[in-house]
């Protein structure tokens, strides 16, 4: 995969206090900055976060106050603008934070998965709803839900149908069944009877509760205009008594009175009217007399008024009475009108003989109510149950239809759901099983043949948004890996986790950062990761590792592992001043060769570099053949020692086999060996003690360090590798297989 | 995990719905293409899913006699 990431640009970003730039080298996607503690590593890797991620990097989950905004903190100390440029593609990403954060992802910009120390157990440690959530994204298909929630409703609302045409039908067949029972259980069966029933004519049955019907309303009418009369009646007999009672009130006041009382009372109240709202003298209104006092002749003739009040109320009493008894008289007269005509309307249905008068036609047809509402109440139930019969009996075959093309698409849609289900299940296990194995083979390179592993991630089927995380451990299972792995297998596990996940998501436009996760490895492991993480760059557009472990580096630096496929940059000291410094890290022969080329060398530097490139050399054949050397606790040796463990036997078998354009080429290690055996006091003299007798010519230092770096040349491969991986058990190999060193063990 | 990424798991599992459904017997015939892009966008919706049941229950029936 070619890095499409030119170079980072960060200015007055944490510990970049000043302008640092770091450029990319595009033939190589693996990055190794090396630093020791506070050179600005992290630093680096927020810039990242910043741009590609719009995260704030490292103090993300640091408590830095309550209520205060943490993007205050990302500016250097004592500087408000932090910058950083993301070069990628023919594009250029930008993140500015003056208080807020200002992000600019180009078209292209791309992911960063970072992985600090801080968080390397989140997911091993996590609980399962939060391991869930680190790879929801992998398993969740938010369209495919939507279709699937679809489907579900569809199911559920067809199931719902078929039920209720299920609970419709067996309604009709108990219906049917309780009629045929109530009929005695004519037939062979309830359904063929009430299928005949169906067929049958109804109009008789209908006619005969029409007849019944309409008798009883006859009846009833009749009942009706019976009982308005008896009420008429009474009325106008009411009325008579008050008629009569009012008259005799009346004579009984005008005894009282003399004749003409009542003209003079009419007069009394025409004279009041007159003087209402007069005051002081008057003239008489009937006398025309004047000098009469208004107020005066109005408070007499109210007075005289009063004396005449009996009378008047006792004659209005007697005209009320009167109309009373004639309104009476009136609507007796139209109830027994309305009576006749129902009575006449009523004799010939009903049967009732003609001649009767018509109170008692109506007597005799109100005592036969009761006998006709019964008669209407039993036919009309007979036609409701033969309506009712005909109904259900004709619904039969669209129930049965009904409840059958429910049936097959309610079977359908459940067949549906249960392989839309399982479909996606095996879906998500197997994105699981591919985690889980990609976690595997990983955790297998870094830890082959430990009796561990078999890491499986597995949803809690009792639990919604729950992963389960199991291992083996010494060949037992499974078990909770947290629980039993030491610390530095649970930092490795949790650094596979994320690379598996990562690598789901790799690609050009993803970069994968590794800030400082590996602090102390072993030898052996350490060689593992180192080669893990060369197969891991070829997968993402650029992996970025920091680490502050210098044996790391000097992997490189020796020939001990790929330089050449690595870009090696070197954090130079700190300051506040200067800020972020970084310089491209040389190879121990490059620099050798380079202080060999100077104009005015320094045969101390020379002799030194050179003694220090040998022993590297001899330390890894030695350790390569298991040479025999004196047991030392700080296992140092002396450039004698190293050379006189390899014998004169092996010295003389080593040989390098070298193919290149499909031809094979073998040069034999023992000249070359042989003369730098006898030249180590070079190094001892001038590079390592202090002599004041030196005796070590120039030339003499020069032709020293001229075979070491041809020795290193010739056992270093291309590919930045010493031979130093099995091949077969024939030989040793390089990383890219070029270059053998044989034979396999010691003769 | 990007738009992309999501969308392109979405298509995948809708591949493996649809061709399950298919080889199950239970969708009509000619309900291709259509179909898993439906699934893949989220858009089929309850009605479609009951249209297609009754034609593929409808078609299954014919085929039985």
């Amino acid at each position: 995969m070619t890095s499409a990431i030119h170079s980072l640009t960060i200015r007055a970003l944490r510990g970049a206090t000043g302008s640092f730039e770091l450029v990319f080298d595009a033939s190589r996607n693996l990055t190794i900055i090396y630093g020791g503690n506070g050179t600005g590593k992290s630093t680096i890797v927020d810039a990242f976060d910043l741009v590609c991620n719009g995260g704030l990097g490292s103090i993300t989950h640091r408590k830095l106050g309550k209520g205060r905004k943490k993007e205050q903190f990302v500016p250097s100390l004592g500087r408000s603008v932090a910058e950083a440029e993301l070069r990628h593609g023919p594009s250029v990403s930008r993140a500015r934070i003056q208080k807020t954060l200002d992000r600019q992802p180009a078209a292209g910009c791309p992911t960063a998965h970072v992985l600090r120390r801080s968080e390397l157990l989140q997911f091993v440690d996590a609980d399962p709803a939060e391991r869930y959530d680190h790879v929801a994204r992998f398993i969740s298909f938010p369209a495919v839900a939507r279709a699937e929630k679809a489907l579900r409703a569809a199911a559920k609302a067809a199931a719902d149908e078929y039920n209720e045409a299920t609970r419709a039908r067996n309604q009709a067949h108990e219906e049917l069944n309780k009629y045929w029972d109530t009929e005695g259980g004519p037939g062979h069966d309830y359904v063929s009877w009430a299928r005949a029933e169906a067929e049958k004519p109804d109009a008789e049955v209908a006619e005969a509760a029409n007849t019944a019907r309409s008798k009883l309303q006859l009846a009833e009418r009749v009942d009706r205009a019976l009982s308005a009369l008896e009420v008429a009646e009474s009325q106008k007999a009411a009325a008579q008594e008050q008629n009569e009672s009012a008259a005799s009130r009346l004579r009984d006041a005008a005894a009282k009175l003399t004749t003409g009382s009542e003209d003079l009372a009419t007069l009394l109240e025409a004279t009041a009217r007159f003087l209402r709202g007069k005051t002081g003298p008057t003239e008489c209104p009937v006398c025309e007399r004047g000098g009469v006092m208004a107020e005066q002749l109005a408070a007499r003739a109210a007075e005289r008024l009063e004396g005449l009040r009996e009378l008047r109320e006792a004659n209005e009493a007697a005209r009320k009475a009167r109309e009373g008894l004639a309104r009476a008289s009136d609507a007796q007269g139209k109830a027994e009108t309305v009576l006749q005509a129902q009575v006449a309307a009523a004799v010939g249905p009903l049967e009732v003989d003609a001649g009767l008068p018509a109170r008692a036609a109506a007597e005799l047809t109100k005592s036969r109510l009761a006998t006709l509402a019964a008669e209407s109440e039993t036919a009309t139930s007979r036609l409701n149950k033969d309506t009712a019969i005909r109904q259900l009996a004709s619904s039969l075959d669209e129930k049965e239809r009904a409840l059958a093309e429910t049936a097959l698409e309610s079977n359908q849609l459940k067949r549906m759901q249960t392989v839309f289900e399982a479909t996606r299940k095996a879906f998500v296990d197997g994105v699981l099983d591919q985690i889980s194995q990609r976690v595997n083979t990983l955790y297998s390179k870094l830890h082959p043949g430990e009796a561990l592993g078999s890491i499986r991630l597995l949803l809690d089927p009792g639990q919604q948004g729950s992963l389960k995380f199991e291992s083996d451990f010494q060949n037992q299972g499974p078990v909770q890996p947290q629980a039993y792995f030491s610390e530095s297998h649970l930092d490795t596990l949790g650094i596979c986790v994320f690379l598996a996940l990562a690598e789901r998501q790799a690609g050009d436009a993803t970069v994968l950062v590794l800030d400082d996760v590996f602090t102390s490895v072993d030898h052996e492991h350490l060689d593992r990761v180192v080669s893990l993480l060369h197969d891991e760059a070829s997968r993402f557009g650029r992996v970025l590792i920091t680490t502050h472990y210098q044996p790391w580096l000097k992997r490189y630096l020796y020939s001990r592992a790929a330089a050449p496929q690595a870009q090696l940059v070197r954090l130079r000291p700190w300051s506040f001043a200067t800020g972020v410094r970084a310089v491209t890290a040389k190879l121990a022969t490059d620099e050798l060769r380079a202080s060999l080329d100077q104009g005015d060398p320094d045969m101390q530097v020379i002799a030194s570099k050179a003694g220090i490139v040998l022993e590297n050399i001899l330390d890894h054949l030695t350790d390569l053949y298991a040479c025999p050397l004196p047991r030392r606790s700080n296992a140092r040796y002396t450039l004698g020692e190293l050379q006189s463990s390899l014998g004169g036997k092996l010295q003389r078998s080593l040989r390098l086999r070298r193919s290149m354009d499909a031809q094979l080429s073998e040069v034999e290690l023992a000249a070359m060996l042989d003369t730098l055996g006898s030249m180590p006091w070079v190094r001892n003299e001038e590079g390592c003690h202090l002599s004041l007798d030196g005796m070590v010519s120039e030339v003499e230092v020069r032709s020293f360090a001229e075979n070491v770096a041809r020795l290193a040349d010739s056992l270093t491969c291309s590919c930045g590798e010493m031979p130093h991986r099995e091949r077969n058990g024939e030989s040793w190999t390089c990383h890219c297989g070029a270059l053998e060193l044989l034979p396999f063990a010691r003769p | 995990m990007t738009n992309e990424t999501s969308k392109s798991a979405d298509e995948e599992l809708a591949s493996r719905v649809w061709k399950a459904l298919e080889e199950a017997g239970l969708l009509p015939p000619g309900r291709g293409e259509r179909l898993r892009r439906s699934i893949a966008e989220g858009t089929v919706t309850e009605e479609e899913w009951r249209q297609l049941a009754r034609l593929g229950g409808r078609a299954g029936a014919k085929q039985a006699q």
